[in-house]
């Protein structure tokens, strides 16, 4: 049986584990860590350095140093998030030649799975010192809000790095496996994990038979640790420009110092309540005279400084609470995961919206890795300890395009895999031979606000007049998490299918024209489901009122009141009536208050009575 | 059975440049692609043969072609044994879950009691899963099996999804128990029917039996309809056995008169029987046929047994079980036709169980509709339509739901007509009809219904979308 590793790819610090003899270990690396610093770096003399030693020059090397490239991964150059990273970053983003983002350094540029395979491929190191055996396979975690172009990217960096990736499997799922495994529980638990980079809340119900099974799972790509070090640099330059009159983001060797001081003094502060950032000859005046930086920073500043960060957390756990259809006492055990959560504002706040402590047994560094090892070892591993099997959901709606720009939904986010759904589309041009079908991942309405899959055109449909060809779009999702999407000419059974490998590889421009070009061979949906339920409910409603009409009346109709009221009535049925036959369903829509009044209070006159 | 071919007009031929019979263009007239040479017969009087000349000769004018209707997927025909990684046993189980798979209810599918709670559901469908999630077999070789366990998969964990959560299974249910309950109510109504038929034949051939005798046991192949009582008494008039049954209806008349049997206007029961409460799930519409079954034993033709069956029915009446107060209603009338008030009665909660059920099946259609579960839809929507024939709205859904299933377009069809005989004006039953003809490929019946529906309203959406869809 082959080995397989699991690895913890983060934005900051990545982490290798594996299992041995149904345990799994992590791995650490030749320095004794446990964890190793996600970055990458290029020496004046060209040479690579990866890790620790990456980190520790990184000062000294700011530009060409990088980090975090996980924020960039799977992104488009064209991109609020890319165009923030440049402003933020002292390496330099360049945009790549499909639409892409690359970062160069020294002389050369890199793409950015290019770099992420750098950091994958010295944790494979990590684990075949340790194992003293060549490995191949691994498991690699991924944010769940990851789409699927970022998946995409993230596997090709494995292939980049020479590794099989056998599954991309979620952050939060990969840590609820390690927190389950072997413990023999029947449990609903939620994990929380807020990392360097992104933020992740995940619901699931783990069983004692080896299943876990996710319910639902939200999160924001762009909310993490990070995050709050920004706020505290913010804090030192904004405070130091005050004092001094000069822009520290202006240079950026201060800038890489200070980001280094404020993570050291953000982590400092979960363990004590007030540090000192000291950072001497942090720059020059302009008088050539050497400046220093130190500043008090107590653990109630940090805390209002980030404050609307943690609120943005809870407010998603929110959410994925409603899309669980859960309330927060059927949640039985909270679990931790990511640095930041060992901040104690976070703890509380997570305490305070469950209404329960968190669970203290895991290590929120190492879990996500722990659990990736555990996946690669079920899927090969026959043992009976080792039978599990992971349920997980779609993190995203997946759809097509339709005429008008539209975002037409075929399988609905948190849907569990694998899945498929199909739904039957008509052509809007006569004689319209062609359709091409976008392939598209997002919650908006609108097609162009949601991430681009990929496209192919179905071609060789009949002519005929408009609406009349009847093309079936089938969306299947595999367990390896792998988008397939077929289009059928319902009459001739021509057929054409893709396999959705997203890339990252458009740029806005492309995908505009793309749009545009689209709207060409463009299909609408063939029914309006919408309208079609406001009607139900009208006729229903009209139905059931009509039934109880000559009741009602026999009734009522001895008073004036009663004859009012049978009056209005017989009106409000009468124009429900009408708008049915004109199809307006907006007015019909508006008149569905006063039908369900009327035939609450005929229910009413009925019951009371009989 | 051999490959059946239905003649299909060609679009492109003008018939009126053709020469033809008047028998070959009343054939012409009805193909519609969906009627068979058997059904065109039946259709113009003509005989099987002279219809196949008179397709022949069209198809000889270009004017139409032979199809081949499509063949409706069943299970997959060949399940070839195939060299997988997974054993004979597991393979037969796949092919055996994946091929009962649509038939079967929630419950069913994830083998657990409907009482069942969310503990046991889940762990049934955890186990589930283990056997039919794909990852249980990774990296082996599963062939046909995958598509079909990635199926069925789907399949269980829409199981689950609807009874996992409290609010989805309140609804399904709702669903399911109405779905029992409207069945065990029909087949409590057609038992009924079959004993009083039963009881009054032994009225009729025995004397009045002795207390704790046993009567004769029911016929079973009474086709009764479920709500039209069929009068005891269908005897010839004349014959000695109607006679002597005559006698006998005196005697208990004369009987029946020496006793105050003025229906109590309290509602108060006398049998102290407990009464299943509103709905009547299966379990307790055995009971209730048990209990109907001893009460028919104990009925030994003694009057008074007329009233205890009115009062039982009372009761029923007043706990809202209108199946059971119908059904006591019934016996007492086989004991007892002559009575004016027992007929009345009858009479009265008939209809009353006749518009209960209308409201569960238009509830169950309502469900159905929202799962997009089309082919129940039309089915429930076809009771509905059925009991209540003033209804234009049902038939109308009917035929929606049978156009949305793939389903009868000529049932379609037939609904569509029914709803737009009670309301002419309906512009929305126009354009289902108007679809329904489209998709049977008979543009000039779709055509004309939409030039009715722009008349009613020559700006509406749909209508534009069809006639262009028309190529009009």
């Amino acid at each position: 049986m082959e080995r397989v590793i699991g690895i913890d790819l983060g934005t900051f610090n990545s982490c290798v584990a594996v299992v041995e003899n149904g345990t799994p270990v992590v791995i650490a690396n030749r320095g004794g860590y446990k964890v190793t610093p996600s970055m990458v770096a290029v020496t004046e003399g060209g040479k690579r350095l990866v890790g620790h030693i990456a980190k520790r020059q990184a000062v000294t090397n700011a530009e060409n140093t990088v980090y975090a490239a996980k924020r960039l991964i799977g992104r488009k150059w064209d991109t609020p998030q890319v165009k923030n990273a440049i402003q933020t970053c002292p390496f330099h983003i360049v945009e790549g030649p499909h639409g892409d983002c690359r970062i160069k350094m020294r002389d050369k540029v890199y793409s950015i799975p290019e770099v992420s395979a750098m950091v994958l491929q010295e944790m494979k190191m990590v684990a075949e010192d340790y194992l003293g055996e060549g490995v191949d396979k691994v498991v690699v975690t991924v944010p769940a809000y990851f789409n699927d172009n970022q998946r995409q990217a993230t596997k090709d960096a494995g292939a980049i790095a020479g590794l099989d990736v056998i599954r991309i499997i979620n952050e939060p799922t990969s840590a609820a496996l390690a927190y389950g495994f072997g413990k023999n529980i029947d449990r609903t638990v939620a994990v929380f994990d807020l990392g360097g980079g992104t933020f992740d809340i995940s619901i699931l119900e783990i069983s004692s038979s080896g299943v876990f099974k996710v319910i639902s799972t939200a999160g924001d790509t762009f909310l993490g640790g990070e995050d709050f070090d920004q706020r505290v640099i913010d804090w030192l330059v904004e405070g130091f420009q005050h004092e001094h009159g000069i822009d520290l983001r202006q240079d950026r060797m201060a800038l890489q110092r200070l980001k280094d001081a404020a993570e050291k003094a953000k982590c400092e502060l979960s363990a004590v309540t007030e540090t000192e950032v000291n950072l001497p000859f942090i720059i020059s005046s302009a008088r050539n005279e050497a400046l220093h930086l130190q500043r008090l920073l107590t653990r109630s500043t940090l805390e209002e400084l980030t404050a609307d960060l943690v609120d943005r957390t809870i407010q998603i756990c929110e959410l994925t609470l409603g899309e669980a259809g859960l309330d927060k006492d059927e949640i039985e055990d909270i679990i931790l995961v990511g640095g930041m959560t060992r901040m104690p504002k976070v703890q509380e706040r997570v305490s305070k919206f469950f209404q329960r402590e968190p669970c203290k047994g895991v290590h929120p560094d190492e879990v996500v890795a722990l659990g990736a090892s555990i996946q690669g070892a079920a899927l090969v591993d026959e043992s009976p300890e080792l039978d599990m099997v992971l349920l997980d959901v779609t993190p995203h709606t997946l759809g097509i395009m339709v005429v008008g720009g539209y975002f037409e939904e075929l399988i609905p986010q948190n849907t569990t895999v694998p899945t498929s759904r199909s739904k039957p589309f008509t052509t809007v041009r006569d004689n319209q031979t062609a359709v091409k079908i976008l392939v598209l991942q997002g919650e908006s309405r609108r097609a162009e606000d949601n991430e681009l899959l990929g496209e192919f055109i179905l071609t060789g449909l009949r002519r005929a007049p408009a609406g009349q060809v009847e093309v079936e779009v089938t969306f299947e999702i595999n367990a390896d998490g792998i988008v397939s999407v077929h289009a059928k000419d319902v009459e001739t059974g021509k057929e054409q299918s893709i396999t959705v490998t997203a890339t990252s590889g458009l740029t806005e421009d492309e995908i505009n024209e793309m749009m545009v070009d689209a709207s060409d061979y463009a299909i609408i949906r063939r029914q309006d489901e919408a309208a079609e339920k406001i009607r139900q409910q009208a006729e229903t409603l009209i139905a059931e009122i009509e039934r109880l009409f000559p009741e009602v009346q026999s009734i009522v109709a001895g008073s004036d009141f009663g004859r009012d009221a049978i009056e209005k009535a017989r009106g409000v049925v009468d124009n429900a009536r009408t708008l049915l036959e004109r199809g307006d369903v907006a007015g019909l829509q508006d008149e569905l208050e006063s039908l369900g009044r009327t035939q609450r209070m005929f229910k009413g006159v009925v019951g009371k009575s009989a | 059975m051999p490959e059946e071919k239905i003649p299909r007009l060609l679009q492109e031929a003008d018939v009126r440049g053709l020469e033809l019979t008047a028998q070959e263009a009343f054939v012409h007239s009805c193909i519609d692609g969906v009627l068979n040479l058997e059904d065109i017969a039946d259709v113009t009087v003509l005989t099987p043969s002279e219809v196949l000349a008179a397709v022949e000769r069209l198809i000889g004018l270009g004017a139409a072609e032979w199809v081949t209707p499509k063949a409706s997927s069943g299970p997959p025909q060949t399940e070839l044994i195939e060299d997988v990684d997974i054993d004979e046993a597991l393979q037969q189980r796949i092919n055996e879950t994946f091929r009962r798979a649509d038939k079967l209810n929630h419950y069913e599918l994830l083998g657990v009691a409907t009482d069942a709670d969310r503990a046991e559901i889940r762990k049934a469908y955890f186990a589930l899963s283990k056997t039919f999630h794909p990852d249980a077999h990774y990296a082996k070789h599963l062939g046909s099996f995958q598509p079909k366990m990635e199926r069925i998969f789907k399949k269980i964990t829409d199981a689950y999804e609807a009874l996992g959560r409290p609010k989805k299974r309140e609804a399904y249910d709702r669903y399911l128990r109405q779905s029992l309950a409207v069945s065990a109510a029909e087949e409590q109504m057609h038992r009924m029917e079959e004993r009083a038929e039963a009881l009054s034949r032994a009225l009729t051939k025995a004397p009045v039996m002795e207390h704790g005798a046993q009567p004769s046991a029911p016929e079973s192949n009474v086709a009764g309809r479920i709500f039209v009582p069929s009068h005891p008494g269908t005897l010839t008039p004349g014959s000695p056995e109607h006679e002597r049954m005559l006698r006998k209806r005196e005697l208990l008349e004369r009987r029946l008169k020496g006793r105050s049997m003025r229906p109590s206007s309290t509602r108060q029961p006398v049998q102290a029987t407990p009464r299943p409460t509103a709905r009547v799930g299966k379990k307790e519409a055995l009971r209730d046929l048990t209990r109907s079954l001893r009460q028919t034993a104990a009925l030994t033709g003694g009057v008074d047994r007329a009233q205890r069956h009115l009062e039982t029915a009372r009761t029923a009446e007043a706990e809202g079980d209108l199946a059971a107060a119908a059904t006591a209603l019934r016996m007492a009338l086989a004991l007892d036709s002559s009575r004016t008030d027992l007929q009345e009665d009858y009479r009265r909660i008939n209809s009353r169980l006749r518009v209960q059920l209308v409201d569960i099946h238009r509830e169950q259609a309502k469900y159905e509709e929202e799962n997009a579960m089309w082919a129940a839809a039309s089915i429930s929507w076809a009771k509905v339509a059925d009991a209540s024939p003033e209804d234009p709205v049902a038939p109308r859904r009917a035929a929606k739901a049978l156009l949305a299933a793939g389903g009868d377009l000529r049932k379609a069809r037939d609904f569509a007509l029914r709803s737009l005989d009670l309301a002419p004006d309906s512009l929305d039953t126009r354009l289902v009809l108007a679809r329904i003809y489209i998709e049977a490929g008979m543009e000039n019946s779709a055509s004309k219904e939409l030039d009715e529906a722009a008349k009613l309203d020559p700006k509406h959406e749909m209508v534009k979308n069809l006639r262009k869809q028309l190529g009009g």
